[in-house]
Protein backbone atom coordinates (compact mmCIF):
# COMPACT_ATOMS: atom_id res chain seq x y z
CA UNK A 1 0.00 0.00 0.00
CA UNK A 2 1.36 3.38 -0.94
CA UNK A 3 1.74 6.10 1.64
CA UNK A 4 -0.97 8.71 1.84
CA UNK A 5 -0.46 11.61 -0.57
CA UNK A 6 -2.55 14.65 -1.32
CA UNK A 7 -2.76 16.57 -4.57
CA UNK A 8 -3.95 20.04 -3.68
CA UNK A 9 -5.19 22.87 -5.92
CA UNK A 10 -5.51 26.22 -4.15
CA UNK A 11 -7.41 29.17 -5.62
CA UNK A 12 -6.48 28.18 -9.15
CA UNK A 13 -7.54 30.75 -11.70
CA UNK A 14 -7.10 31.03 -15.43
CA UNK A 15 -7.95 33.86 -17.78
CA UNK A 16 -8.19 33.63 -21.56
CA UNK A 17 -8.16 37.26 -22.58
CA UNK A 18 -11.05 38.84 -20.72
CA UNK A 19 -12.75 35.54 -19.98
CA UNK A 20 -12.19 33.80 -16.65
CA UNK A 21 -12.13 30.10 -17.57
CA UNK A 22 -11.33 28.81 -14.07
CA UNK A 23 -12.34 30.83 -11.00
CA UNK A 24 -10.42 30.32 -7.76
CA UNK A 25 -10.86 26.56 -7.67
CA UNK A 26 -9.69 24.90 -4.47
CA UNK A 27 -9.71 21.10 -4.38
CA UNK A 28 -7.78 18.27 -2.76
CA UNK A 29 -7.43 14.72 -4.09
CA UNK A 30 -6.18 11.75 -2.09
CA UNK A 31 -4.26 8.94 -3.66
CA UNK A 32 -5.99 5.60 -3.52
CA UNK A 33 -9.28 7.11 -4.62
CA UNK A 34 -11.12 7.75 -7.87
CA UNK A 35 -12.62 11.21 -8.38
CA UNK A 36 -14.72 12.23 -11.35
CA UNK A 37 -14.48 15.80 -12.55
CA UNK A 38 -17.71 16.58 -14.35
CA UNK A 39 -19.54 19.51 -15.81
CA UNK A 40 -20.98 20.86 -19.04
CA UNK A 41 -18.77 21.77 -21.96
CA UNK A 42 -16.77 24.90 -21.21
CA UNK A 43 -16.95 24.36 -17.45
CA UNK A 44 -13.15 24.59 -17.15
CA UNK A 45 -12.37 20.92 -16.42
CA UNK A 46 -9.67 20.46 -19.05
CA UNK A 47 -8.25 23.91 -18.35
CA UNK A 48 -7.91 22.93 -14.69
CA UNK A 49 -6.18 19.69 -15.68
CA UNK A 50 -3.86 21.54 -18.05
CA UNK A 51 -2.82 23.90 -15.26
CA UNK A 52 -2.26 21.02 -12.85
CA UNK A 53 0.07 19.21 -15.27
CA UNK A 54 2.01 22.29 -16.41
CA UNK A 55 0.50 22.44 -19.89
CA UNK A 56 -1.03 25.84 -19.13
CA UNK A 57 0.40 28.64 -17.04
CA UNK A 58 -1.42 29.21 -13.75
CA UNK A 59 -2.56 32.83 -13.57
CA UNK A 60 -3.42 32.75 -9.88
CA UNK A 61 -3.24 30.11 -7.18
CA UNK A 62 -1.04 27.07 -6.83
CA UNK A 63 -0.94 23.30 -7.09
CA UNK A 64 1.12 21.04 -4.88
CA UNK A 65 1.69 17.33 -4.51
CA UNK A 66 2.13 16.48 -0.85
CA UNK A 67 3.62 19.88 -0.13
CA UNK A 68 5.88 19.92 -3.18
CA UNK A 69 4.82 22.95 -5.22
CA UNK A 70 4.17 22.04 -8.87
CA UNK A 71 3.10 25.51 -10.03
CA UNK A 72 5.45 26.76 -12.73
CA UNK A 73 7.10 23.38 -13.34
CA UNK A 74 7.31 22.11 -16.92
CA UNK A 75 5.26 18.99 -17.79
CA UNK A 76 8.18 16.55 -17.84
CA UNK A 77 9.17 17.46 -14.26
CA UNK A 78 5.59 17.07 -13.06
CA UNK A 79 5.40 13.67 -14.80
CA UNK A 80 8.62 12.59 -13.11
CA UNK A 81 7.18 13.61 -9.74
CA UNK A 82 4.40 11.10 -10.31
CA UNK A 83 1.53 13.04 -11.83
CA UNK A 84 0.68 11.78 -15.31
CA UNK A 85 -2.20 12.33 -17.65
CA UNK A 86 -4.03 11.44 -20.84
CA UNK A 87 -5.61 13.87 -23.30
CA UNK A 88 -8.99 14.29 -24.98
CA UNK A 89 -7.19 14.00 -28.31
CA UNK A 90 -4.63 11.29 -27.75
CA UNK A 91 -0.93 12.09 -27.80
CA UNK A 92 0.64 8.78 -28.77
CA UNK A 93 3.68 8.59 -31.04
CA UNK A 94 2.32 7.48 -34.37
CA UNK A 95 5.54 6.21 -35.93
CA UNK A 96 6.60 4.18 -32.89
CA UNK A 97 5.22 0.73 -32.21
CA UNK A 98 2.85 0.11 -29.33
CA UNK A 99 5.68 -1.54 -27.38
CA UNK A 100 8.06 1.36 -28.11
CA UNK A 101 5.45 3.88 -26.96
CA UNK A 102 5.14 2.04 -23.65
CA UNK A 103 8.92 1.66 -23.25
CA UNK A 104 9.45 5.33 -23.95
CA UNK A 105 6.96 6.35 -21.26
CA UNK A 106 8.72 4.22 -18.64
CA UNK A 107 12.26 5.17 -19.73
CA UNK A 108 11.59 8.90 -19.87
CA UNK A 109 10.00 8.94 -16.43
CA UNK A 110 12.72 6.73 -14.97
CA UNK A 111 10.18 4.05 -13.97
CA UNK A 112 11.47 0.50 -13.59
CA UNK A 113 9.90 -2.22 -15.76
CA UNK A 114 10.70 -5.55 -17.30
CA UNK A 115 9.39 -7.44 -20.30
CA UNK A 116 6.96 -9.41 -18.13
CA UNK A 117 5.38 -6.18 -16.79
CA UNK A 118 5.14 -4.82 -20.27
CA UNK A 119 3.66 -7.96 -21.78
CA UNK A 120 1.08 -8.39 -19.02
CA UNK A 121 0.04 -4.75 -19.47
CA UNK A 122 -0.36 -5.35 -23.21
CA UNK A 123 -2.63 -8.31 -22.44
CA UNK A 124 -4.60 -6.31 -19.87
CA UNK A 125 -5.20 -3.55 -22.43
CA UNK A 126 -6.01 -6.07 -25.15
CA UNK A 127 -3.13 -4.68 -27.22
CA UNK A 128 -0.94 -7.79 -27.21
CA UNK A 129 -1.87 -8.73 -30.77
CA UNK A 130 -0.79 -5.32 -32.07
CA UNK A 131 2.24 -4.84 -29.81
CA UNK A 132 4.68 -4.45 -32.69
CA UNK A 133 2.39 -2.40 -34.92
CA UNK A 134 2.99 1.30 -35.25
CA UNK A 135 0.48 3.43 -33.37
CA UNK A 136 -0.96 4.96 -36.55
CA UNK A 137 -2.22 1.51 -37.52
CA UNK A 138 -4.41 1.33 -34.39
CA UNK A 139 -8.05 2.37 -34.13
CA UNK A 140 -8.93 5.51 -32.18
CA UNK A 141 -10.07 3.37 -29.25
CA UNK A 142 -6.87 1.34 -29.24
CA UNK A 143 -4.84 4.56 -29.26
CA UNK A 144 -6.78 5.68 -26.19
CA UNK A 145 -5.94 2.39 -24.48
CA UNK A 146 -2.30 2.81 -25.50
CA UNK A 147 -2.20 6.28 -23.96
CA UNK A 148 -3.63 4.84 -20.74
CA UNK A 149 -0.94 2.15 -20.90
CA UNK A 150 1.72 4.85 -21.21
CA UNK A 151 0.34 6.50 -18.08
CA UNK A 152 0.57 3.20 -16.22
CA UNK A 153 4.15 2.59 -17.40
CA UNK A 154 5.08 5.90 -15.77
CA UNK A 155 4.29 4.40 -12.33
CA UNK A 156 2.10 7.33 -11.29
CA UNK A 157 1.05 8.62 -7.88
CA UNK A 158 -1.80 10.44 -9.59
CA UNK A 159 -3.36 9.86 -13.00
CA UNK A 160 -5.50 12.52 -14.63
CA UNK A 161 -7.60 11.08 -17.46
CA UNK A 162 -9.31 13.54 -19.79
CA UNK A 163 -12.40 11.99 -21.41
CA UNK A 164 -11.02 8.44 -21.39
CA UNK A 165 -14.34 6.89 -22.45
CA UNK A 166 -15.13 9.22 -25.36
CA UNK A 167 -15.95 7.34 -28.54
CA UNK A 168 -15.17 3.89 -27.15
CA UNK A 169 -17.16 0.71 -27.50
CA UNK A 170 -18.45 -0.98 -24.31
CA UNK A 171 -15.67 -3.58 -24.34
CA UNK A 172 -12.98 -0.86 -24.28
CA UNK A 173 -14.86 1.11 -21.62
CA UNK A 174 -14.86 -2.05 -19.52
CA UNK A 175 -11.10 -2.46 -19.97
CA UNK A 176 -10.45 1.13 -18.93
CA UNK A 177 -12.71 0.81 -15.88
CA UNK A 178 -10.87 -2.35 -14.86
CA UNK A 179 -7.51 -0.60 -15.19
CA UNK A 180 -8.73 2.42 -13.21
CA UNK A 181 -9.92 0.13 -10.42
CA UNK A 182 -6.54 -1.62 -10.40
CA UNK A 183 -4.72 1.71 -10.16
CA UNK A 184 -7.05 2.68 -7.33
CA UNK A 185 -6.40 -0.60 -5.52
CA UNK A 186 -2.64 -0.12 -5.94
CA UNK A 187 -2.86 3.23 -4.19
CA UNK A 188 -2.72 5.68 -7.10
CA UNK A 189 -5.07 8.63 -7.15
CA UNK A 190 -7.23 8.81 -10.28
CA UNK A 191 -9.05 11.90 -11.54
CA UNK A 192 -11.37 11.22 -14.46
CA UNK A 193 -12.92 13.95 -16.58
CA UNK A 194 -15.98 12.48 -18.24
CA UNK A 195 -19.55 13.12 -19.36
CA UNK A 196 -20.46 9.43 -19.10
CA UNK A 197 -22.53 9.53 -15.89
CA UNK A 198 -23.32 5.82 -15.74
CA UNK A 199 -19.70 4.76 -16.11
CA UNK A 200 -18.44 7.42 -13.73
CA UNK A 201 -20.90 6.39 -11.04
CA UNK A 202 -19.67 2.80 -11.32
CA UNK A 203 -16.02 3.69 -10.62
CA UNK A 204 -15.83 7.00 -8.76
CA UNK A 205 -16.12 7.45 -5.03
CA UNK A 206 -16.46 11.19 -5.42
CA UNK A 207 -17.75 13.61 -8.02
CA UNK A 208 -16.60 17.21 -8.36
CA UNK A 209 -19.06 19.15 -10.50
CA UNK A 210 -17.88 22.30 -12.25
CA UNK A 211 -19.81 24.94 -14.11
CA UNK A 212 -18.57 28.20 -15.63
CA UNK A 213 -15.14 27.76 -14.06
CA UNK A 214 -16.37 27.12 -10.53
CA UNK A 215 -16.95 24.07 -8.37
CA UNK A 216 -20.68 23.89 -7.77
CA UNK A 217 -20.83 20.55 -5.97
CA UNK A 218 -18.41 18.09 -4.43
CA UNK A 219 -19.19 14.80 -2.71
CA UNK A 220 -20.48 11.27 -3.11
CA UNK A 221 -21.95 10.56 -6.57
CA UNK A 222 -25.52 10.01 -5.39
CA UNK A 223 -25.57 13.25 -3.41
CA UNK A 224 -23.92 15.39 -6.10
CA UNK A 225 -26.11 14.13 -8.92
CA UNK A 226 -29.23 14.84 -6.86
CA UNK A 227 -28.40 18.50 -6.26
CA UNK A 228 -30.73 20.86 -8.15
CA UNK A 229 -27.97 23.22 -9.38
CA UNK A 230 -26.08 20.21 -10.77
CA UNK A 231 -29.15 19.01 -12.62
CA UNK A 232 -29.73 22.51 -13.93
CA UNK A 233 -26.11 23.07 -15.01
CA UNK A 234 -25.77 19.68 -16.62
CA UNK A 235 -29.19 18.99 -18.10
CA UNK A 236 -30.61 22.50 -18.35
CA UNK A 237 -34.22 23.28 -17.49
CA UNK A 238 -37.23 22.09 -19.44
CA UNK A 239 -38.36 25.56 -20.50
CA UNK A 240 -34.80 26.69 -21.10
CA UNK A 241 -35.12 29.40 -18.47
CA UNK B 1 30.63 -15.04 -21.19
CA UNK B 2 31.99 -12.86 -23.98
CA UNK B 3 28.85 -13.33 -26.05
CA UNK B 4 26.55 -12.61 -23.15
CA UNK B 5 28.38 -9.42 -22.27
CA UNK B 6 28.60 -8.03 -25.76
CA UNK B 7 25.40 -9.40 -27.27
CA UNK B 8 23.56 -6.14 -26.69
CA UNK B 9 25.99 -4.33 -28.99
CA UNK B 10 25.33 -6.72 -31.87
CA UNK B 11 23.10 -4.96 -34.39
CA UNK B 12 22.03 -8.24 -36.00
CA UNK B 13 20.83 -9.95 -32.84
CA UNK B 14 17.05 -10.35 -32.57
CA UNK B 15 15.91 -7.04 -31.05
CA UNK B 16 13.68 -7.03 -27.97
CA UNK B 17 11.13 -5.21 -30.06
CA UNK B 18 10.64 -6.37 -33.63
CA UNK B 19 8.89 -3.21 -34.70
CA UNK B 20 9.28 -1.98 -38.25
CA UNK B 21 11.56 0.75 -36.92
CA UNK B 22 13.85 -1.81 -35.26
CA UNK B 23 13.98 -3.98 -38.38
CA UNK B 24 14.67 -0.97 -40.58
CA UNK B 25 17.44 0.16 -38.27
CA UNK B 26 19.12 -3.25 -38.63
CA UNK B 27 18.84 -3.08 -42.43
CA UNK B 28 20.04 0.48 -42.38
CA UNK B 29 23.25 -0.18 -40.45
CA UNK B 30 23.89 -3.31 -42.53
CA UNK B 31 23.62 -1.22 -45.70
CA UNK B 32 25.97 1.36 -44.22
CA UNK B 33 28.48 -1.34 -43.35
CA UNK B 34 28.34 -2.71 -46.91
CA UNK B 35 28.80 0.73 -48.47
CA UNK B 36 31.68 1.60 -46.13
CA UNK B 37 33.46 -1.66 -47.02
CA UNK B 38 32.89 -0.96 -50.73
CA UNK B 39 34.30 2.54 -50.32
CA UNK B 40 37.31 1.11 -48.48
CA UNK B 41 38.18 -1.28 -51.34
CA UNK B 42 37.30 1.16 -54.13
CA UNK B 43 40.76 2.82 -54.30
CA UNK B 44 42.28 -0.60 -54.94
CA UNK B 45 40.60 -0.56 -58.37
CA UNK B 46 42.80 2.40 -59.27
CA UNK B 47 46.03 0.59 -58.50
CA UNK B 48 46.53 -0.20 -62.19
CA UNK B 49 46.07 3.47 -63.08
CA UNK B 50 47.65 5.18 -60.08
CA UNK B 51 47.81 8.55 -61.86
CA UNK B 52 44.05 9.05 -61.40
CA UNK B 53 44.06 7.95 -57.81
CA UNK B 54 44.92 11.25 -56.04
CA UNK B 55 42.26 13.10 -58.01
CA UNK B 56 39.44 10.68 -57.22
CA UNK B 57 40.65 10.25 -53.65
CA UNK B 58 40.27 14.01 -53.30
CA UNK B 59 36.69 13.84 -54.58
CA UNK B 60 36.10 11.03 -52.11
CA UNK B 61 37.37 13.20 -49.26
CA UNK B 62 34.96 15.96 -50.28
CA UNK B 63 32.09 13.45 -50.39
CA UNK B 64 32.98 12.18 -46.91
CA UNK B 65 33.19 15.72 -45.58
CA UNK B 66 29.67 16.37 -46.83
CA UNK B 67 28.56 12.97 -45.50
CA UNK B 68 29.64 13.80 -41.93
CA UNK B 69 27.88 17.18 -42.01
CA UNK B 70 24.81 15.50 -43.55
CA UNK B 71 24.70 12.75 -40.89
CA UNK B 72 24.73 15.44 -38.20
CA UNK B 73 22.06 17.51 -39.94
CA UNK B 74 19.94 14.39 -40.43
CA UNK B 75 20.06 13.65 -36.69
CA UNK B 76 19.03 17.21 -35.93
CA UNK B 77 16.54 17.96 -38.71
CA UNK B 78 15.48 14.48 -39.82
CA UNK B 79 15.14 12.62 -36.55
CA UNK B 80 14.44 15.49 -34.13
CA UNK B 81 12.60 17.79 -36.53
CA UNK B 82 14.74 20.92 -36.12
CA UNK B 83 15.14 22.13 -39.67
CA UNK B 84 18.27 24.22 -39.36
CA UNK B 85 19.63 26.21 -42.28
CA UNK B 86 23.05 26.53 -40.67
CA UNK B 87 24.86 23.16 -40.91
CA UNK B 88 27.59 24.54 -43.14
CA UNK B 89 27.90 27.58 -40.89
CA UNK B 90 29.01 25.24 -38.14
CA UNK B 91 31.41 23.53 -40.55
CA UNK B 92 32.82 26.98 -41.31
CA UNK B 93 33.13 27.82 -37.60
CA UNK B 94 34.87 24.47 -37.01
CA UNK B 95 37.24 25.16 -39.88
CA UNK B 96 38.21 28.62 -38.59
CA UNK B 97 38.53 27.55 -34.95
CA UNK B 98 40.70 24.59 -35.90
CA UNK B 99 42.87 26.72 -38.21
CA UNK B 100 43.33 29.51 -35.67
CA UNK B 101 44.15 27.14 -32.80
CA UNK B 102 46.43 24.97 -34.94
CA UNK B 103 48.27 28.02 -36.26
CA UNK B 104 48.62 29.43 -32.75
CA UNK B 105 49.60 26.27 -30.90
CA UNK B 106 51.08 24.20 -33.71
CA UNK B 107 48.99 21.09 -33.04
CA UNK B 108 45.90 20.08 -35.00
CA UNK B 109 44.74 17.79 -32.17
CA UNK B 110 44.01 20.80 -29.99
CA UNK B 111 42.50 22.49 -33.05
CA UNK B 112 40.04 19.61 -33.48
CA UNK B 113 39.20 19.60 -29.78
CA UNK B 114 38.58 23.34 -29.82
CA UNK B 115 36.45 23.06 -32.98
CA UNK B 116 34.26 20.31 -31.49
CA UNK B 117 33.89 22.19 -28.22
CA UNK B 118 33.18 25.57 -29.83
CA UNK B 119 30.63 24.29 -32.37
CA UNK B 120 28.99 22.00 -29.80
CA UNK B 121 28.71 24.86 -27.29
CA UNK B 122 27.37 27.35 -29.86
CA UNK B 123 24.97 24.67 -31.17
CA UNK B 124 23.78 23.91 -27.64
CA UNK B 125 23.19 27.60 -26.90
CA UNK B 126 21.44 28.21 -30.20
CA UNK B 127 19.35 25.07 -29.70
CA UNK B 128 18.22 26.27 -26.26
CA UNK B 129 17.38 29.75 -27.52
CA UNK B 130 15.46 28.45 -30.55
CA UNK B 131 13.84 25.43 -28.89
CA UNK B 132 10.44 27.07 -28.59
CA UNK B 133 10.27 28.19 -32.20
CA UNK B 134 8.08 26.39 -34.72
CA UNK B 135 9.49 24.83 -37.90
CA UNK B 136 9.49 27.83 -40.22
CA UNK B 137 10.59 30.31 -37.59
CA UNK B 138 13.44 28.01 -36.57
CA UNK B 139 14.60 27.72 -40.18
CA UNK B 140 14.51 31.51 -40.59
CA UNK B 141 16.31 32.11 -37.29
CA UNK B 142 19.11 29.68 -38.24
CA UNK B 143 19.33 31.34 -41.64
CA UNK B 144 19.81 34.69 -39.90
CA UNK B 145 22.43 33.15 -37.61
CA UNK B 146 24.25 31.69 -40.64
CA UNK B 147 24.34 35.05 -42.37
CA UNK B 148 25.49 36.88 -39.23
CA UNK B 149 28.35 34.40 -38.71
CA UNK B 150 29.42 34.61 -42.34
CA UNK B 151 29.43 38.42 -42.17
CA UNK B 152 31.44 38.41 -38.95
CA UNK B 153 34.05 36.10 -40.44
CA UNK B 154 34.17 38.12 -43.64
CA UNK B 155 34.50 41.46 -41.85
CA UNK B 156 36.86 40.62 -38.97
CA UNK B 157 39.86 40.80 -41.25
CA UNK B 158 42.39 41.15 -38.41
CA UNK B 159 41.50 37.62 -37.28
CA UNK B 160 40.23 35.83 -40.36
CA UNK B 161 41.78 37.68 -43.32
CA UNK B 162 38.24 38.10 -44.68
CA UNK B 163 37.52 36.85 -48.20
CA UNK B 164 41.20 36.09 -48.73
CA UNK B 165 40.89 33.17 -46.36
CA UNK B 166 43.12 31.73 -43.71
CA UNK B 167 45.84 29.25 -44.65
CA UNK B 168 45.60 25.95 -42.76
CA UNK B 169 48.49 23.51 -42.50
CA UNK B 170 48.01 19.87 -43.52
CA UNK B 171 47.13 17.39 -40.79
CA UNK B 172 50.60 15.88 -40.99
CA UNK B 173 53.65 16.78 -43.07
CA UNK B 174 53.60 14.95 -46.40
CA UNK B 175 50.23 13.28 -45.84
CA UNK B 176 48.90 11.89 -49.14
CA UNK B 177 45.42 12.22 -50.59
CA UNK B 178 44.88 8.49 -50.18
CA UNK B 179 45.72 8.77 -46.50
CA UNK B 180 43.23 11.62 -46.21
CA UNK B 181 40.71 9.41 -47.99
CA UNK B 182 41.02 6.64 -45.41
CA UNK B 183 41.14 9.10 -42.52
CA UNK B 184 37.85 10.68 -43.63
CA UNK B 185 36.35 7.25 -44.34
CA UNK B 186 37.22 6.17 -40.79
CA UNK B 187 35.58 9.36 -39.47
CA UNK B 188 32.45 8.64 -41.52
CA UNK B 189 32.37 5.06 -40.18
CA UNK B 190 32.72 6.33 -36.62
CA UNK B 191 29.91 8.85 -37.08
CA UNK B 192 27.61 6.32 -38.79
CA UNK B 193 28.13 3.65 -36.12
CA UNK B 194 27.76 6.26 -33.37
CA UNK B 195 24.48 7.51 -34.79
CA UNK B 196 23.22 3.93 -35.08
CA UNK B 197 23.83 3.26 -31.38
CA UNK B 198 22.29 6.61 -30.49
CA UNK B 199 19.17 5.90 -32.54
CA UNK B 200 18.57 2.42 -31.20
CA UNK B 201 18.95 3.59 -27.61
CA UNK B 202 16.17 5.16 -25.58
CA UNK B 203 17.49 8.55 -26.69
CA UNK B 204 16.70 7.66 -30.30
CA UNK B 205 13.10 7.18 -29.19
CA UNK B 206 13.24 10.58 -27.44
CA UNK B 207 14.38 12.23 -30.69
CA UNK B 208 11.55 10.65 -32.65
CA UNK B 209 8.99 11.45 -29.97
CA UNK B 210 10.08 15.10 -29.87
CA UNK B 211 9.80 15.40 -33.65
CA UNK B 212 6.37 13.78 -33.77
CA UNK B 213 4.74 15.37 -30.76
CA UNK B 214 6.67 17.61 -28.37
CA UNK B 215 3.65 18.02 -26.06
CA UNK B 216 3.22 14.26 -25.81
CA UNK B 217 6.95 13.76 -25.26
CA UNK B 218 7.02 16.25 -22.38
CA UNK B 219 3.97 14.62 -20.82
CA UNK B 220 5.71 11.27 -20.84
CA UNK B 221 8.73 12.73 -19.03
CA UNK B 222 11.08 13.62 -21.89
CA UNK B 223 12.95 16.89 -21.20
CA UNK B 224 12.08 18.29 -24.61
CA UNK B 225 14.10 21.51 -24.51
CA UNK B 226 17.21 19.71 -23.24
CA UNK B 227 17.06 16.99 -25.91
CA UNK B 228 16.36 19.47 -28.66
CA UNK B 229 19.48 21.36 -27.57
CA UNK B 230 21.46 18.11 -27.40
CA UNK B 231 20.39 17.19 -30.94
CA UNK B 232 21.37 20.68 -32.08
CA UNK B 233 24.73 20.36 -30.33
CA UNK B 234 25.41 16.92 -31.86
CA UNK B 235 24.54 18.14 -35.37
CA UNK B 236 26.64 21.27 -34.90
CA UNK B 237 29.69 19.54 -33.47
CA UNK B 238 29.64 16.90 -36.24
CA UNK B 239 29.58 19.70 -38.79
CA UNK B 240 32.31 21.43 -36.81
CA UNK B 241 34.62 18.43 -36.75
CA UNK B 242 33.98 17.80 -40.46
CA UNK B 243 34.90 21.41 -41.23
CA UNK B 244 37.95 21.17 -38.96
CA UNK B 245 39.21 18.11 -40.83
CA UNK B 246 38.38 19.37 -44.29
CA UNK B 247 40.10 22.71 -43.89
CA UNK B 248 43.42 20.94 -43.32
CA UNK B 249 42.82 18.96 -46.50
CA UNK B 250 42.03 21.93 -48.73
CA UNK B 251 44.54 24.19 -46.93
CA UNK B 252 42.35 27.31 -46.79
CA UNK B 253 39.47 28.43 -44.60
CA UNK B 254 37.12 30.83 -46.39
CA UNK B 255 33.69 32.28 -45.57
CA UNK B 256 32.40 30.55 -48.72
CA UNK B 257 32.20 27.29 -46.75
CA UNK B 258 29.28 28.78 -44.80
CA UNK B 259 27.40 30.14 -47.81
CA UNK B 260 23.71 29.26 -48.14
CA UNK B 261 24.24 27.28 -51.36
CA UNK B 262 26.55 24.95 -49.41
CA UNK B 263 23.79 24.31 -46.86
CA UNK B 264 21.36 23.70 -49.72
CA UNK B 265 23.80 21.09 -50.92
CA UNK B 266 23.61 19.29 -47.54
CA UNK B 267 19.80 19.35 -47.61
CA UNK B 268 19.79 17.93 -51.15
CA UNK B 269 22.22 15.18 -50.10
CA UNK B 270 19.98 14.10 -47.23
CA UNK B 271 16.79 14.34 -49.32
CA UNK B 272 18.24 12.31 -52.16
CA UNK B 273 19.90 9.73 -49.90
CA UNK B 274 16.99 9.42 -47.51
CA UNK B 275 15.98 11.56 -44.59
CA UNK B 276 15.68 9.74 -41.25
CA UNK B 277 17.94 6.93 -42.41
CA UNK B 278 21.53 6.34 -41.34
CA UNK B 279 22.80 5.32 -44.76
CA UNK B 280 20.95 8.04 -46.66
CA UNK B 281 23.37 10.92 -45.98
CA UNK B 282 26.30 8.67 -46.88
CA UNK B 283 24.97 7.49 -50.24
CA UNK B 284 23.51 10.93 -50.94
CA UNK B 285 26.90 12.56 -50.37
CA UNK B 286 28.71 10.04 -52.56
CA UNK B 287 26.15 10.16 -55.39
CA UNK B 288 25.74 13.93 -55.46
CA UNK B 289 29.44 14.75 -55.08
CA UNK B 290 30.59 12.31 -57.74
CA UNK B 291 27.74 13.22 -60.11
CA UNK B 292 28.59 16.87 -59.73
CA UNK B 293 32.22 16.10 -60.45
CA UNK B 294 31.47 14.00 -63.53
CA UNK B 295 29.19 16.74 -64.85
CA UNK B 296 31.90 19.40 -64.45
CA UNK B 297 32.94 18.56 -68.03
CA UNK B 298 29.53 19.73 -69.24
CA UNK B 299 29.21 23.10 -67.52
CA UNK B 300 26.25 24.15 -69.67
CA UNK B 301 24.17 21.15 -68.49
CA UNK B 302 25.76 20.54 -65.11
CA UNK B 303 23.22 22.19 -62.81
CA UNK B 304 20.25 21.29 -65.03
CA UNK B 305 21.07 17.57 -64.96
CA UNK B 306 21.64 17.64 -61.20
CA UNK B 307 18.35 19.47 -60.68
CA UNK B 308 16.49 17.01 -62.93
CA UNK B 309 17.93 14.10 -60.98
CA UNK B 310 16.76 15.66 -57.72
CA UNK B 311 13.27 16.32 -59.10
CA UNK B 312 12.94 12.72 -60.30
CA UNK B 313 14.07 11.31 -56.96
CA UNK B 314 11.74 13.61 -55.04
CA UNK B 315 8.85 12.64 -57.33
CA UNK B 316 9.34 8.88 -57.30
CA UNK B 317 11.14 8.37 -53.98
CA UNK B 318 10.10 11.19 -51.64
CA UNK B 319 11.84 9.54 -48.71
CA UNK B 320 15.03 9.28 -50.77
CA UNK B 321 16.82 6.26 -52.16
CA UNK B 322 17.44 4.62 -48.80
CA UNK B 323 13.91 5.42 -47.65
CA UNK B 324 12.62 3.59 -50.73
CA UNK B 325 14.69 0.52 -49.88
CA UNK B 326 13.73 0.54 -46.19
CA UNK B 327 10.04 1.00 -46.98
CA UNK B 328 10.21 -2.17 -49.09
CA UNK B 329 11.90 -3.92 -46.14
CA UNK B 330 9.03 -2.82 -43.91
CA UNK B 331 6.42 -4.08 -46.38
CA UNK B 332 8.24 -7.37 -46.89
CA UNK B 333 8.59 -7.94 -43.16
CA UNK B 334 4.91 -7.19 -42.63
CA UNK B 335 4.01 -9.77 -45.30
CA UNK B 336 6.30 -12.33 -43.68
CA UNK B 337 4.73 -11.59 -40.28
CA UNK B 338 1.25 -12.02 -41.72
CA UNK B 339 2.22 -15.30 -43.39
CA UNK B 340 3.84 -16.60 -40.19
CA UNK B 341 0.74 -15.69 -38.18
CA UNK B 342 -1.45 -17.41 -40.77
CA UNK B 343 0.68 -20.56 -40.68
CA UNK B 344 0.66 -20.57 -36.89
CA UNK B 345 -3.13 -20.33 -36.81
CA UNK B 346 -3.67 -23.25 -39.21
Amino acid sequence: MKQQMVLRCSNMTKYFGGMQAVRAVTLAFDNGSVTALMGPNGAGKTTLLNMMTGHLRVDEGSVDLDGRVLTGLVPYKIARLGMVRSFQITHVFQELSVRENLRLAADATGAAYNHENLNSLLVELDLDTVADEEAHALSGGQQRLLELGMCIMQRPQFVLLDEPFAGLNPRMVEIICRVIKRLDAQGAGVVVVSHDIATVVSIAERIVMMSEGEVIADGAPSAVLAEPQVVEAYMGTIDGA
Amino acid sequence: MFNARFAKWNPWRPHGSQSRRARQLQWDISSSAGILVALAVLPLLFLRTPSGLPYWAGIGVTAFFYAIVAVGWNLQAGYTGQFSLAPMTFAMIGAYVSTLVTNALGTSTLGFGAAVFATGAVGWGLGLVLSRLGDHYLALATLAFAEIMRRIITNEYWLTRGELGLAAPPLAPGISRLEYYYLFLAAVAFVVVGSYFLLRSRYGLYFQAIREDPIGAGTRGVPVTRWKAIAFAIGSSLAGVAGAMYVHFVGLATPQMGALFQTTFIIVIVMVGGMRTITGPLIGAVIITFTREVLQDYPQYHMAILALMIILIMRFAPRGLMGLLLASVGRRSTKIDARTAEEAST
